[in-house]
């Protein structure tokens, strides 16, 4: 026993002999003291146009050409052989060369180096190599081969050959380019088959047209990542349109569009209907954006589409009069509308405010006196009235909110808020519940108002005093109001509504007419289909959107004004909720009212105590948190418009 | 149980001297042509210890395989098997390089160093020995051999597969030939 | 580089050894793990001498040899043809006694095997537990009538081994007149140097070439019917001196009558069984046998020659005796093809022998048994060629490798697509010869 003892002493010295041996020399490298072997050694065997194979001891044979020209003009050109191929330190070397060259540790210390690199253009090559470096360190190419966990799916040289890397600009840059559908066919087979028969394939095949797409214009070329992943589709749509610009305009304009700029991929998308790599032209049979075969892509989704589906433009372009005649016509009118509205609204508040305010510095107009606040109310509104416009404002708020995300999906809030309201698919419930409740109570409205004035039949004078229906009165007070605003006459005297509040009342009837109408069609499309033609949908889309900016816009800026910020106002009114508006307010918003009812003796029955403290507090906060939340859409609203590209 | 551990543990230490021993009894054959060592003291007969294991192991077997012409060698190593040879080729690119310099006029050495610098320096370095260079060594080696074998590759009447020292050889001067084979025979370590 | 030069390199490397020899003494004083003592200085006797001290120097090794200088046979015709100086095949033995080979210049009168004993002519005995025999050729004088070694030493020279006679022939062919005869008489083998009658012939053909005597006529009388290297011989003879009746060289074989039978050195003729032959310088190589020594001590049971075990070259006559060179019988006889008798044969045989010794005084293991022989043959300055040997041993018997053997190539391809073999081939080739010689004495003796 001792005898073995020592026997496996001396077998461990023998091992530590080897390893102590063997270990410093494999650490150490030989590179550090090694000479630098000049590339032309290098490119005596490797350049021999005569002699481009070799056959290895195993009996394979092995390219080793390069072309020294290249080489001399790729971006690796003034780079010694030696120094990538770390390995060889002798030559002839008698071994094959490493496959994995140390590409990214190279160009990090490359970087280091020319971080204060005086030529501005050096340190942005280098940042366009780091960045795809590091894409490429994050990309599916960069994890381990399932096949073999020793390699990677692909590596630096399985796709660039490093020996001919042209300077941006160069024609190796075009032939790496014309090259890239087979670089990637080489494991990405059937792929590349497909891609070789499309029309993309066929130009750069065909035509040597470097414009056309290539395997990295749409899959990027170092962040790649599994196509079945949200960031890729959403990369390729983007990818689609560096050359499509005004495909992928139109179609982030279109609801599917709209959708997948919020980053949700559960919509149609640019490959869903054209196909990925076997894109081919509309007027090929074979295409899926053929005619004959489109249908079949909507089924995809909408399975009961009929063939009116085929009319729908899924890149209309309302700025394309021949092409969308429906289409321009409906922009147009709607910005139309838009404007004419709002400038005249806003025209109306600015000299309103400017009325007011000089007003008051001249110590006229209506003034609240705060030492003697009234006690006596006028009661306007009906609790029916008042609950009605308490949920017809947060509804349209809802319907705002949720709309306006798709309609400015290129907005951060919008993707922010989407996220926060749990996805697109919450969000168009959400949307849609909104929409139902604003129409119930707009129908539940007219139908009070019909029995309200079937009661008062014998006595309701349609045009009237307390008529909400124009007349010419109206008219009248508007061009007053204008004199007034001018001071060439005194405010004018209103009966119980005014012009302004009829515009309020009025405009959502044309609102829901237009809105409710598209956005019904729009929530069912394949009913909507059934009998009507396909491009409604997108005139829907468009008025649906340019009807709710209007009323978004107006709500949260005239009306706001009108009630709330209009200085006898502000900050703000409370009546529609407590119903009261203190009498003296009353008289000089609605003085003509007043004195009819003081003639006919009717007064006293609308006359009100002052609403409790408490229920004021309640009726301010209300106002409060629904200005507050107006003013944000509208912020938000702005925002859009104004980054809307 | 003492002598078995003994020679268990003689056998692990000494495996790699008993292998190499093995060949050497063949290995001892070829001193005869070529030197003890593989240190050759003729000029025509090229000094082979301490050349490259490949190179000595691929002339062998392009010999034996009737890819290479010899003028004594082919017939030889067509008795030794392909382990054999390898065994050769790795017993004698074991054994250390012993350059023998051999003095030459200088103008014969200025016009080989010329020759050498324009044709053999990128694949067997300047010296014939340099430090990055792998190729079968030439520092000392006989000139006369050097010579010899250059008439080969410029030959048509030999069949020397390497192509690109085969293209080197005739693309030199006639009288380049002789004075780069005395440059390299005349270096030293 | 030149023979002088070689021979001040080799000078200053003695110089820088001397200090080394010194020491040599010392190591000796420790008791000798065996005594081997060599008996002959050839190739064979030299080869083993350096091969057991450069295996294991903790052999004692004696050499015991007559002469104290080595003059080698191969390229020994060179002389002859005056191509070469004498001097340029001579060596000592300085070199193997630094390697502490103990060298006796004496002469062995008698062996006893069983007291494994050596006895010097005089007087003194060396003991040994192993004795290396390589006493090489003997000559047969008896078999031509009319030659004695006093005639072959003064009138008509065998100069077969190689020393005064070389010199002698040399002497005779520069005399003889120009459409003079020279006649080479070619015993019955085996012989030692088996193509060497036939270079001679052709060394002897280019002299006269080159030399004025142009209408000279070399004649080969043979006691045999072919010889080695035959095609790549009558291909040379004839493309440079012509072959045949008309030619320089002649040849007459053994079944044409070409054996000589009886000289008259006066007359200055040869006479076979049919024909009498006068001549202007007559070289008759009388036929051989084992030397003396290995006759003496017991070692010829084969014929003339010595038998021995062809796993380690010991003789089947007695143990521990082990014959090399010349004078042994081995190689493949089954297929015919016997060791040739020559001095590279002799060297791979020492090897193997010290090989063997070597491994059985160390308790190790027998080595694999190899033999090689490479032997050139060189007609003109710029015409060379070879012969290759293998054999290796099988069972107990020695096999001849034919892939591993063969001569020269005669032509390149073969049939109607043959062609001659490049004259720069043949110009190497000659080189290599005297790089061979070299190589070889170096390894036997340095």
């Amino acid at each position: 026993m001792v005898g073995s003892a020592k026997a496996w002493c001396a077998i461990l010295l023998l091992a530590g002999a080897i390893f102590s041996g063997t270990a410093p020399a494999a650490v150490d490298g030989a590179a550090a003291a090694a000479p630098a072997i000049e590339n032309h050694r290098c490119l005596r065997c490797h350049a021999d146009q005569e002699e481009k194979h070799v056959v290895r001891p195993d009996g394979t044979q092995h390219n080793i050409f390069i072309d020294a020209q290249k080489l001399e003009h790729s971006v690796h050109g003034k780079v010694a052989c030696v120094g990538c191929h770390r390995d060889v330190t002798k030559l002839p070397h008698a071994k094959p060369l490493a496959g994995a060259i140390g590409c990214i540790e190279c160009h990090k210390q490359e970087a280091e180096k020319l971080k204060r690199d005086p030529d501005p253009q050096k340190r942005e090559r280098l940042d366009v190599v780091l960045r795809q470096t590091d894409s490429y360190l994050h990309s599916v190419h960069a994890r381990p081969n399932p096949k073999n966990q020793a390699a990677v799916n692909a590596a630096c040289h399985d796709c660039h050959d490093a020996h001919d890397i042209g300077k941006p600009g160069t024609l190796q840059r075009k032939e790496h380019r014309l090259k890239n559908p087979e670089v990637c066919g080489r494991c990405h087979e059937k792929q590349k088959n497909d891609y070789l028969g499309s029309l993309h394939g066929k130009l750069i095949t065909e035509k040597q047209d470097e414009k056309s797409a290539v395997c990295a214009d749409c899959h990027t070329t170092h962040a790649i990542s599994s196509p079945k992943d949200d960031p890729a589709k959403l990369a390729i749509t983007q990818n689609c349109g560096n050359c499509h610009e005004n495909a992928r305009k139109t179609y982030f304009a279109s609801y599917h569009g709209q959708v997948h700029r919020l980053g949700y991929t559960n919509t149609a998308k640019c490959f869903d209907c054209h196909g990925g790599h076997d894109i081919k032209d509309a007027k090929d049979p074979t295409s899926r954006v053929h005619a004959d075969n489109r249908l079949e892509n909507c089924k995809n989704c909408h399975k009961n589409a009929t063939a009116s589906f085929l009319e729908f433009q899924p890149h209309g372009d309302p700025d394309n009069r021949e092409k969308y005649p429906w289409l321009w016509s409906a922009k147009r009118f709607m910005q139309a509308l838009i404007v004419g509205v709002m400038a005249f609204f806003w025209l109306h508040v600015l000299l309103w405010l400017f009325r007011e305010l000089m007003d008051r510095f001249q110590g006229k107009g209506f003034n609240e006196d705060l030492d003697r606040p009234d006690t006596v109310f006028y009661r306007r509104f009906t609790p029916a009235w008042r609950w009605i416009h308490f949920l017809f404002a947060i509804s349209t708020m809802a319907l705002i909110l949720t709309g306006t995300t798709l309609l400015f999906s290129h907005t951060g809030w919008a993707k922010a808020v989407v996220v926060f309201l749990g996805g697109t698919q919450m969000e168009g419930i959400i949307h849609r519940t909104a929409a139902v409740i604003w129409l119930a109570i707009f129908l539940v409205h007219l139908a009070i108002a019909i029995i309200n004035i079937w009661r008062k039949r014998k006595t309701f004078e349609w045009f009237g005093g307390t008529s909400l229906l124009p007349n010419w009165k109206d008219l009248r007070d508007l061009r007053d109001m204008f004199k007034w605003f001018f001071g060439l006459a005194p405010r004018p005297q209103f009966c119980h509504w005014t012009y302004w509040q009829k515009f309020d009342y009025w405009a959502p009837f044309w609102g829901a007419a237009v809105i409710g109408s598209s956005g019904i069609m729009l929530f069912a499309p394949e009913k909507t289909a059934a009998f009507l033609p396909g491009w409604v949908f997108n005139v829907a889309t468009l008025v649906h959107a340019e009807e709710a900016l209007l009323a978004a816009i107006f709500l949260n800026s005239v009306h706001f004004f009108n009630v709330h910020f209009r200085p006898e106002r502000f900050p703000m009114s409370t009546t529609i909720f407590t119903g009261a508006i203190p009498i003296e307010e009353f008289k000089h918003d609605h003085r003509m009212e007043y004195e009819r009812l003081l003639a006919s003796g009717e007064l006293d029955k609308y006359l009100v105590k002052r609403p409790s403290r408490r229920f004021d507090l309640v009726a301010s906060f209300v106002t409060s948190v629904l200005i507050i939340a107006g003013l944000t859409l509208l912020t938000l609203v702005l925002i859009g418009l104004s980054t809307a590209k | 149980m003492r002598h078995t551990i003994l020679s268990l543990a003689l056998a692990l230490l000494s495996a790699p001297t008993l292998a190499a021993l093995d060949i050497e009894p063949l290995a001892r054959t070829c001193n005869g042509c070529h030197g003890v060592g593989g240190v050759s003291v003729a000029a025509p007969i090229p000094s082979i210890g301490g050349l490259p294991k490949a190179y000595l192991k691929r002339v062998m077997k392009q010999w034996k395989y009737g890819e290479r012409t010899s003028i004594t060698m082919d017939r030889i190593v067509k008795g030794f098997s392909d382990d054999q040879i390898d065994a050769l080729a790795e017993y004698f690119a074991r054994q250390p390089w012993v350059p023998t310099p051999q003095p030459a006029a200088e103008a014969v050495l200025a016009k080989g160093k010329a020759a050498a610098g324009d044709t053999c320096r990128d694949c067997h370095g300047l010296t014939g020995n340099d430090p990055d260079v792998d190729a079968p060594l030439l520092n000392g080696q006989w000139a006369q051999y050097l010579e010899l074998e250059l008439m080969k590759y410029r030959s048509n009447e030999f069949k020397m597969p390497h192509r690109k020292m085969k293209k080197a050889a005739r693309d030199m001067k006639p009288d380049d030939v002789s004075a780069a084979a005395r440059y390299y025979g005349a270096q030293g370590k | 580089m030149d023979p002088i030069d070689r021979r001040s390199f080799l000078k200053s490397l003695t110089a820088a050894t001397g200090a080394a020899f010194l020491c040599i003494p010392a190591a000796r004083a420790a008791q000798p793990k065996a005594r081997v003592v060599v008996v002959g200085g050839g190739f064979g006797g030299a080869s083993v001498a350096k091969y057991l001290r450069l295996l294991d120097a903790g052999i004692e090794v004696t050499l015991v040899e007559r002469a104290t200088r080595y003059t080698s046979c191969p390229l020994s015709n060179e002389v002859i043809s005056h191509s070469r100086d004498i001097q340029s095949l001579q060596t000592g033995y300085e070199r193997l006694a630094r390697r502490g080979v103990r060298i006796v210049h004496g002469e062995v009168v008698g062996v006893d095997p069983a007291g494994k004993k050596v006895s010097l002519a005089d007087g003194k005995s060396l003991d040994y537990d192993a004795l290396v025999v390589s006493p090489g050729v003997d000559f047969n004088y008896g078999a031509v009538a009319g030659l004695t070694p006093e005639i072959s030493e003064t009138r008509l020279p065998h100069a077969w081994k190689a020393g005064a006679q070389t010199l002698l022939l040399r002497k005779q062919l520069a005399a003889m007149p120009d459409g003079g005869r020279f006649i080479i008489a070619v015993p019955k083998g085996p012989f030692r140097c088996p193509p060497g009658p036939y270079e001679r012939a052709a060394q002897v053909a280019m002299y006269c070439k080159h030399h004025g005597k142009k209408k000279a006529k070399v004649l080969i009388l043979d006691a045999n019917d072919s010889f080695s290297k035959r095609p790549l011989f009558e291909q040379a003879w004839k493309e440079l001196y012509g072959y045949g009746p008309n030619g320089m060289i002649e040849w007459v074989a053994g079944a044409s009558g070409g054996a000589v039978e009886e000289v008259d050195a006066d007359a200055m003729t040869c006479r076979t069984t049919f024909d009498e032959f006068k001549a202007d310088v007559l070289n008759v190589i009388p036929p051989h046998h084992a030397g003396k020594i290995a006759k003496t001590a017991g070692l010829v049971n084969s014929g003339v020659w010595c038998a021995v075990r062809p796993d380690n070259m010991e003789s089947t006559a007695h143990k521990d005796i082990y014959v090399i060179g010349d004078a042994c019988a081995g190689g493949d006889l089954a297929s015919n093809n016997p060791f040739p008798k020559s001095a590279h044969m002799a060297n791979s045989q020492a090897k193997v022998v010290a090989a063997s010794l070597v491994a059985k005084l160390n308790g190790l293991p027998p080595p694999v048994p190899v033999y090689t022989n490479t032997c050139y043959s060189v007609v003109a300055h710029d015409w060379g060629f070879s012969v290759v040997h293998l054999y290796r041993v099988e069972g107990n018997t020695w096999v001849y490798v034919k892939e591993g053997s063969g001569i020269s190539p005669v032509t390149i391809g073969s049939g109607k697509d043959a062609k001659p073999v490049s004259r720069l081939h043949r110009k190497i080739e000659a080189q290599y010869a005297a790089g061979w010689l070299d190589n070889l004495m170096t390894d036997a003796f340095g």
